[in-house]
């Protein structure tokens, strides 16, 4: 039956892997035990991941078609190297790295407020025309603010993003995230894609779970962009344009959507295949609008297709399903209603 | 008086589709709505659970208006629904389809989600059983963990109300529950229905077009026709009443 006294196991299996990441995090840039090159490579995959599971929970849990992640990543950006550069003094720029982000992850998440309320009084194809505009808007707002460099760009940070800090925050994200899609409110959120009408006459605030949603999306598209901008240690409008958003997609539809493992793959491989491509020059470009219409021709669903990985299912849940069904297949939560979710 | 509805009018355009529609329902009662395609029943179901926002007159519960409130809360206060087409989760799985209706009772902040508090888990533990105990009674349980979509036609009608009951309603609206059915399922699901009455302690909206159930167990009807209510009445009233039978018939018919 449901519930009782075993719910608790293997509670701590979860923990204990994200505690063993951390030591080899922290372990990996201490004793050099790989080249720059990959260490950095491994970061930008941790970035990506944080930005392809947070554009997951709107376009895959939620089933809606956001297209402007980058502006909240951009939002993220600025306000975190503004903050480090002008605000913090240098010698405690270290210490107050996490405030910044949190910051950053604030900053987007309020663009994302202003954004949704208005927006999601309409439904489908609406939101991805707004989320497209947003985007554009928020580039040339940072265009034309000369205080932060205009169309020039913004330098000065400091080399503040280190591995073991993007993997603590890739585990933040990732952890956040699964807990409140195995919640009510992660219900909610699948119900909305299943059927928002009847969503609502079961009870689900439809708009909460729409905005909450969004924001939670944003504030870690925001994190990612302090992140990314302290990695780089110079950042440009142009850094955070469509096709980054573009890539962006390509990575949430590759892995899987409504997929917390989906995304860890979709971004991994995504990383790792625009690397090694680099010979290819400009070329290069053409590949994610290319591999987003391949995959929205080919497997809208993406490599996980709406299945999860039981070590990104909260613990107390599966123990609750091992009881009522024996089948190690795990509950439904598909949706083969198509990508894009419309 | 759990339910009272006064000078209710819906209009679609030039189509005045709800014409002064009046209706009491007490408490405990099942109360049948009935007439021919097109009248106007569903869509005063609509206007009941707030999917539209009525053109005029007053729908009270428990003598507080529900009109202008969005649809979930007016399901917090105590109305739910089925649906005429089916419209389950269909991809999630049968239980997740009755926790979902769990969302207003779940007793813990998005906040409390997010660290997963031993309160949320203990919370999730009681709630998927109380989900399970209400698959239970549909004879539902065994399936919990399939796909919606994969149930047989009758059984998601049953997952529909159990759907709806979860969310622990005073007053449960049944669309044609038993359209689709074949005569054995609508016998049973009108016991069914009986059941649910006395065991949940609801009170009944029923719209349906299988007459020999809605006669068998409605101890009252009220009948539409083009968007107005042209009788009311005991089902026995109802059978011999002349505009009835002309609005379902035509004229000069009578019922055999």
């Amino acid at each position: 039956m449901l519930g009782g006294p075993d719910s608790g196991k293997g509670r701590w299996r979860a923990p204990l892997l994200a505690a063993v990441g951390f030591v080899l995090a922290w372990a990996v840039p201490r004793y050099q035990l790989i080249s720059p090159y990959y260490e950095l490579i491994l970061m930008y995959i941790g970035i990506n991941i944080m930005l392809t599971v947070s554009l997951n929970l709107v376009n895959g849990y939620m089933g809606e078609f956001a297209v402007g992640h980058a502006g909240f990543m951009a939002v993220g950006a600025y306000v975190a190297s503004v903050l480090t550069v002008r605000a913090f003094s240098w010698e405690l720029g270290p210490y107050l790295f996490p405030l910044a982000l949190l910051a950053a992850g604030a900053g987007a998440g309020l663009v994302a407020l202003l954004v949704a309320v208005p927006s999601f009084r309409t439904r489908g194809d609406y939101l991805a025309i707004v989320t497209l505009a947003l985007n554009m808007i928020v580039k040339s707002v940072i265009e034309n603010i000369e205080a932060v460099g205009g169309p020039r760009g913004f330098l000065g940070m400091n080399r503040l993003t280190t591995l073991p800090w993007v993997y603590v925050w890739v585990v933040i994200t990732l952890w956040t995230i699964r807990n409140l899609v195995y919640s009510i409110y992660g219900r909610g959120v699948l119900a909305v894609r299943e059927d928002e009408v009847a969503a609502e006459l079961v009870g689900v605030n439809t708009r909460h779970v729409k905005v909450q949603a969004f924001i939670m999306s944003a504030f870690f598209a925001g994190v990612a962009g302090g992140l990314y901008a302290h990695l780089l240690q110079f950042i440009h409008p142009r850094n955070f344009d469509i096709i980054k958003s573009t890539e962006i997609l390509v990575m949430v539809y590759l892995g899987g959507i409504g997929s917390l493992m989906g995304s860890v793959l979709g971004a991994s491989i995504f990383t790792v295949l625009l690397e090694a491509l680099r010979f290819l020059g400009v070329w290069r470009m053409v590949l994610a609008p290319l591999l987003l219409v391949l995959l929205m021709v080919l497997r809208p669903t993406g490599i996980m297709g709406l299945r999860e990985f039981r070590g990104f299912v909260p613990a107390d849940e599966l123990a609750r399903w091992r009881r009522l069904a024996p089948a190690p297949a795990g509950p439904a939560r598909g949706g083969g209603s198509g990508a894009a979710g419309n | 008086m759990l339910l009272e509805i006064d000078g209710l009018n819906h209009r679609f355009g030039g189509l005045h589709a709800v014409r002064d529609f009046r209706l009491r329902v007490d408490r405990g009662e099942l109360v049948g709505i009935i007439g021919p395609n097109g009248a106007g029943k569903t869509t005063v179901f609509n206007l009941i659970t707030g999917v539209y926002r009525p053109y005029a007159g007053d729908i009270r519960l428990e003598g507080r208006s529900l009109v202008g409130l969005p649809p979930n809360q007016i399901v917090r206060r105590g109305v739910a629904r089925t649906f005429q087409t089916i419209r389950l989760f269909r991809d999630l799985s049968v239980l997740d389809n009755v926790r979902i209706a769990h969302y207003q009772r779940g007793g813990y902040s998005v906040w409390a989600s997010i660290l997963r508090a031993p309160r949320v888990m203990r919370r999730e533990d009681e709630l998927a059983w109380r989900a399970l105990e209400m698959l239970e009674v549909f004879g539902l349980a065994g399936v919990a963990a399939e796909p919606a979509k994969s149930l047989p036609y009758g059984a998601q009608r049953k997952l529909e109300i159990a759907r709806a009951l979860a969310t622990g309603p005073k007053l449960l609206l049944l669309d044609e529950p038993a359209a689709g059915m074949n005569p054995s399922e609508v016998e049973q699901l009108a016991d069914l229905i009986e059941d649910v009455r006395q065991r949940f302690g609801v009170t009944i909206l029923l719209i349906e077009h299988q007459m020999k159930m809605v006669m068998s167990i409605c101890r009252r009807l009220t009948v539409l026709d083009f968007g107005q209510i042209i009788a009311e009445g005991t089902p026995e009233e109802i059978r011999q009443n002349p505009r009835v039978l002309e609005a379902y018939l035509g004229r000069g018919v009578t019922m055999a």
